[in-house]
């Protein structure tokens, strides 16, 4: 009975010390939290988010936009796409973004292209979540354009200007969730429809935006 | 009794730790046991998310499989299968439809269902699920268990659709796991534990562990007068007299409480 106690002591012993030190020399704990616990799980929960198209001035945390917006913004509306890793519906959106955007991103590393749509520029920001290198601004937005507050992945951000009530013109942005529309010509066409609409919104606001 | 009433109140306490999201509690852990993330309160991970993540198309993280293995295996060290009785919420919820399930034994019908010769073969199934769904098909295509897991439906579709109704439309699986899910159900008010017994793969994760746990029930086979009660109480349908640190045994110990020569009892080390 010692001996069985010994090797019962020995493995409660390695299994203790292996976990505390992943935890504690690892991002495992970071990647759990991050990449499972806080992000909502569509595939778990067997759901997708509503699309809706609203564009809304108000962003998810209430917090200002980001600095790198509205650098952007002054030459063209963004299109901020969010993925991550082992996530499926990211994978069956990646192929219909890519062609609509023409842009070539590595699946698993965050992105940046000025890119164009019907000849109008359009700053495409490709954020990876597990990327290690995807700059901590970049990694926040995903709280800041959860206009839903939905949380999970894949999800998209249109941002672009518009005249708020304040009397200033102000990023306008709206955000899609998950997958929507069954083939990727379907959400090609969702896609051109809504850029239709930011690239209006834009050249409407683009004089008082740059003064 | 009191004792049984320990362990409920254990069950109801780690009900109520493992949904501390609510209170705004997210941590970075996976449980040792059985409950979705996606459930808007729960507070860490689904080991089983884990692992399909880390083997995902091919990928092999090493990080992401062995975290929930360390803490599975810290548990199951400790108490073996001990978590499925005291502690994983599915469990209360089968300890809760465990009554049906014993009267509906009544019934012919479902009498049988639990002593048909394949049973034994049937429990098996757990350990199938665990490397077939969990590891094999997201290696080679893709989530499968998540898309149809009946834990979900129940913790995280369920409560998301109660809390807000109009966010969400159902996705392509959504109806192949409501379908599952109505037979989780049924299963569970038919036989005793089904869930447990055949199906969960946490459960055949932990049950390997009571072979070599520091707690597990003994029976002294020089008292033991084959009465035959235990067997009859054991919600696992184990049969305790000749069970010898069984992998089916959830240490309910509804057994030890039964025996009236007090023959069973835990062991420690």
């Amino acid at each position: 009975m010692n001996k069985f106690f010994t090797i019962q002591i020995c493995l409660l012993l390695v299994i203790s010390v292996t976990f505390v030190g992943m935890v504690y020399y690892t991002d495992i704990y970071d990647k759990t939290q991050g990449g499972i616990v806080e992000v909502l799980c569509l595939s778990c929960i067997k759901l997708f988010p509503l699309t809706s198209t609203d564009f809304t001035f108000e962003t998810g945390t209430g917090e200002p936009h980001p600095d790198f917006i509205w650098e952007s913004l002054r030459t063209g509306p963004v299109f901020l796409h969010y993925s991550e890793d082992a996530c499926a519906a990211c994978d069956v959106m990646f192929p219909s973004v890519t062609e609509f955007l023409q842009v070539k991103p590595i699946k698993d590393k965050s992105f940046y292209k000025l890119t164009s749509v019907d000849d109008k520029p359009v700053h495409y920001y490709y954020i990876y979540l597990d990327d290690e290198a995807t700059s901590e601004e970049q990694l926040h937005t995903f709280e800041i354009y959860d206009k839903d507050h939905i949380h999970g992945l894949p999800m998209f951000s249109v941002v672009t200007i518009n005249y708020a009530h304040s009397g200033v013109i102000e990023p306008y942005y709206t955000t899609l969730y998950g997958q929507f529309e069954d083939t990727d010509e379907q959400r090609i066409e969702f896609f051109s429809e809504l850029m239709d609409e930011a690239f209006q919104l834009y050249d409407e606001n683009l004089p008082g935006f740059i003064k | 009794m009191k004792f049984q009433l320990k362990r409920l109140w254990f069950q109801i306490l780690t009900f109520f730790s493992i949904n501390l999201g609510a209170l705004g509690l997210r941590t970075g852990f996976c449980f040792p046991l059985f409950y979705c993330h996606a459930c808007p309160s729960a507070t860490s991970a689904c080991p089983l998310r884990s692992f399909e993540k880390s083997v995902y198309k091919g990928s092999f993280a090493l990080d992401s499989i062995l975290y929930p293995i360390l803490i599975l295996g810290f548990f199951g060290t400790i108490t073996g299968r001990a978590i499925c009785g005291w502690a994983c919420p599915i469990g209360l919820l089968q300890r809760a439809t465990g009554g049906p399930a014993r009267q509906l034994k009544k019934f012919k019908f479902v009498k049988r269902i639990g002593s048909y010769r394949f049973e034994p073969i049937l429990r098996y199934t757990k350990y199938i699920m665990l490397i077939g769904l969990v590891f094999v098909t997201p290696y080679f295509i893709g989530f499968m268990f998540t898309d149809v897991c009946p834990i979900g439906v129940l913790t995280g579709t369920m409560p998301i659709i109660l809390l807000e109704p109009y966010k969400f439309v159902p996705s392509s699986f959504f109806w192949y796991a409501m379908i599952i899910f109505i037979l989780f159900i049924i299963l569970i008010f038919l036989v005793e534990r089904g869930w447990c017994r055949y199906f969960c793969p946490i459960g055949a994760f932990l049950a390997p562990f009571n072979k070599i746990s520091m707690i597990h029930v003994d029976v002294d086979l020089e008292k033991c007068v084959h009465c035959n009660l235990c067997s009859i109480e054991c919600p696992m349908g184990i049969d305790v007299p000749n069970m010898y640190k069984d992998p089916e045994c959830i240490l309910c110990g509804k057994c030890v409480n039964v025996c009236p020569r007090d023959a069973i009892a835990y062991g420690r080390f």
